[in-house]
């Protein structure tokens, strides 16, 4: 208990710190958050350096510091394939996909979103609307958070679920509503900052808790291979890593992860080319530091505490044996700098796309069609609509948090691949291929998302990831096939009239 | 399986950097 209370103080007295920071940040942002394009996306206010750790940062969340150690702890070095793949794979996704994503989107100009990039770039009201609806599915992933968050503050400072999840929600809405991509951008940065010094803590410490001096990993694998010999081969006997086809299929997730709304929002933020290459080079580095060192954490866990209830204690079990409280306060700073980072993209990217893609189209015109208003007095409008739906998707996350759901790692994957599946087809056929038209790309988002849904509603398919695998092929399938056959439509038509006029 | 790890590494850097080089290069 003597402990605990330490704990309480430490990191109440990081958390208010951190309160504070972010408050003036949001105080500083909000000069540029009086605008759509200033709230949502900040154009050409951030450092590109910053922009791109603010890319890791967004991308490693509960699930890579919580999650992923868990199973280590469970699986052991199959789960390698996983963080393997965040730094090496995803890092390739970004570079392949960020300069023609920013190209096309500066042409078309004054882009917000990633649904009013595909609405422009298919010329479809209705595509744009679709993609908004479907980005709604990353409550989950938000929800996903806050199970993380509140179970960090339970398993170490004791304060009841409820009240964690209340405390991580509030921070958060706060400073987004202040000051928008502005303030979410630089403390993402900083959030970036302080969970490379925690990965890096959470591999040395292995030098003394599983000992053996420099050569501290052999004896990490003569010691799990030791408890079972299954724990230092490449391929699981189950779960997620259970065969090659299952880890291929992980890896098209964290390839297509980079395309996520709240992900290549951070694109957007950059007006000139000449960002792209430090953005780039910072996203690469900072996915590294957060991405391949932590994980050890998880299988040393294994060898100093066997026998944990949920593997996804892990982490917060192992850090209160491997360092003196001061430090331990540090890490679940981190660890909480993962969560927040990773939760205010999404909130800024849900209500971006509600007020620019779904109130701008939907409601506007309808509310406000007798009305002459000039750009900027709808402008303000918008921004408004936004802050409030911001209020309203935290109460409806905070909602959907109080009953603890079953798995953390699941909820945040459903999410994720059911927006994966449906744009997928669209943003990378749309790049290259002459052919690919509107009638495709809504096809592809019906089917796309709608075989994902089906596959794991009713569960057809044992694991999340190869639904994802099946439902993104079905959605390049119909997409093709209804392109061609529009194509050919068109052609045929202008043919007929052709010799009808001659 | 912790070498191959390590190695794998070593081989995304040079192939994310040489795509890296190739796709931004300065200007």
């Amino acid at each position: 208990m003597e402990e605990q209370n330490i704990y309480i103080w430490l990191i109440g007295a990081l958390l208010v710190i951190y309160f504070v920071f972010t408050t003036w940040l949001g105080k500083k942002g909000a000069i540029h958050s009086r605008t759509m394009k200033g709230f949502s996306i900040a154009k050409g206010k951030v450092n590109p350096w910053i922009v791109g750790v603010s890319f890791g940062a967004s991308y490693a969340s509960a699930n890579l510091f919580l999650g992923v150690p868990g199973w280590a702890y469970t699986y052991g070095a199959p789960t390698l394939w996983w963080t393997l793949g965040c730094f090496g794979i995803t890092w390739l996704g970004l570079l392949l996909f960020t300069r023609t994503f920013w190209r096309q989107g500066q042409k078309m100009g004054g882009i917000l979103t990633l649904p009013q990039w595909l609405g422009k770039k298919y010329n479809s009201k209705l595509l744009q609307v679709m993609i908004a609806v479907l980005i709604l599915f990353n409550i989950y992933y938000i929800v996903g958070q806050n199970v993380g968050l509140a179970t960090m503050f339970e398993t170490v400072m004791g304060i009841p679920y409820t009240w964690g999840i209340a405390i991580g929600v509030i921070i958060t809405i706060v400073y987004v509503s202040l000051g928008g991509a502005f303030a979410q951008l630089i403390s993402d940065g900083i959030q970036g900052i302080i969970m490379s010094v925690t990965s890096v803590l959470l591999f040395i410490s292995l030098i003394w808790t599983i000992g053996g001096g420099w050569n501290f990993l052999g004896k990490l694998q003569s010691d799990l291979a030791a408890i079972d010999p299954n724990l230092v081969q490449p391929v699981a006997t189950s779960g997620p890593f259970h065969s090659g086809f299952a880890i291929l299929t992980i890896q098209w997730l964290l390839f297509s992860f980079v395309l996520l709304p709240h992900l290549m929002n951070k694109v957007l933020t950059l007006d000139d080319e000449k960002q792209l290459r430090p953005f780039t080079l910072s996203a690469g580095l900072t996915l590294f530091f957060l991405s391949v060192l932590s994980v050890f954490a998880g299988m040393a866990a294994r060898v100093l505490s066997p026998g944990l209830a949920a593997a996804d204690g892990a982490i917060p079990t192992y850090i209160m044996e491997a360092f003196p409280p001061i430090i331990v306060a540090v890490i679940v700073a981190g660890l909480i700098s993962a969560i927040l980072s990773t939760t205010d993209s999404l909130y800024l990217g849900i209500t971006s796309s509600i007020g620019n893609d779904l109130y701008k189209t939907l409601v506007v015109p309808f509310l406000y069609k007798d009305k002459q208003l000039s750009k900027q007095e709808i402008d303000k409008k918008v921004v408004k609509a936004t802050k409030v739906s911001l209020v309203i998707i935290g109460i409806v996350s905070l909602y959907m948090s109080i009953e603890r759901p079953a798995s953390l790692a699941l909820l945040t994957q459903f999410g994720i691949s059911a927006i994966i599946s449906g744009i997928i087809a669209p943003i990378s056929l749309g790049y290259f291929w002459k052919y690919a038209h509107k009638y495709g790309a809504i096809a592809s988002v019906i089917f796309g998302s709608g075989t994902f849904m089906v596959l794991t509603g009713f569960e057809i398919v044992p694991g999340v990831f190869e639904a994802l695998f099946y439902s993104s092929i079905i959605g390049f399938a119909v997409m093709i096939a209804v392109s061609l056959v529009t194509a050919y439509a068109i052609k045929s038509t202008n043919n007929k009239l052709g010799n009808r006029t001659a | 399986m912790f070498t191959f790890y390590w190695i794998s590494i070593l081989v995304f850097w040079i192939v994310g950097l040489t795509v890296w080089n190739k796709l931004y290069p300065k200007s």
